[in-house]
């Protein structure tokens, strides 16, 4: 596994930052609305956000006056990738599999 | 996600599963996949449940990649796969299916959600990767 695959799976090891990417799933959103419902304070939160974010997961965009979260495909691409690359080595492996058993007689 | 891919060997199905069991070093491609590299003198998996899928190397260490879990002769072969950084092993599944080409051969590969990194608490990564297979999935979607 690669350094960013790592750090997606260390960031979401905890139940407040996997809740917090699902309601950034469903819509961007900034900080204060992110923080209704939880019972930690915005700063417990930003650090939440930030770990997220250095995780290639999420990242922010200015609206306006506010600072707005989103997801973005970073991490998520990295593990498909990573899954993908797997996957083409199977692909190679049975194909030199089949070329060994059909040139035996 | 599981990955899964499959193929058609002309040969009939006890020929076909007794090579990629017994013979399994013959042609296992090694430049391309090992974790050894060019240490990698050999390749072997032992075909009885408990046996081991290792490598050998060329100063005679072993690694081993995983082992035999389940072994029903021509029907299908399991055995586990960890690399070395893994808390957890995933699995290597195959099954042998006579069709009237000869072998098809079906080999899934499962248990990404807790090979994770090294963690003592593979409950928190299995949620992880399937709440980042899901988003992903929805933003393939979208």
């Amino acid at each position: 596994m690669t350094r960013s695959l790592d750090l997606a799976f260390a960031a979401l090891a905890d139940p407040t930052r996997r809740e917090l990417l699902k309601r950034i799933s469903h819509r961007p959103q900034p900080v204060v609305d992110l923080c209704e419902g939880f019972p930690i304070s915005q700063p417990a939160i930003s650090k939440h956000l930030r770990v997220l974010r250095e995780a290639g997961l999420i990242d922010l965009k200015k609206r306006g006056r506010e600072h707005v979260y989103h997801l973005t495909s970073d991490g998520f691409t990295d593990m498909h990738t990573y899954l993908e690359s797997v996957s083409a080595m199977w692909a190679d492996t049975l194909q030199a599999f089949a070329d060994y058993v059909e040139d035996q007689d | 996600m599981n990955i899964k891919q499959s193929i058609i060997v002309r040969r009939p199905v006890e020929t076909t599963f007794k090579a990629f069991t017994a013979d399994l070093g013959r042609w296992w491609p090694l430049r391309q996949f090992s974790f050894g590299g060019k240490r990698t003198k050999e390749i072997h998996l032992e075909g009885k449940v408990g046996g081991r899928f290792y490598e050998r190397f060329t100063d005679g260490d072993e690694f081993t990649i995983g082992t035999v879990s389940l072994y029903d002769p021509p029907n299908q072969v399991i055995f586990t796969w960890q690399q070395p950084d893994w808390n957890a092993p995933t699995t290597v599944d195959v099954k042998f299916t006579p069709v009237p080409e000869g072998t098809l051969v079906e080999l899934e590969h499962t248990g990404w959600e807790t090979a994770g990194i090294p963690s003592d608490d593979a409950a928190n990564y299995r949620k992880g990767w399937g709440i980042i297979l899901q988003i992903f999935s929805d933003t393939q979607q979208g």
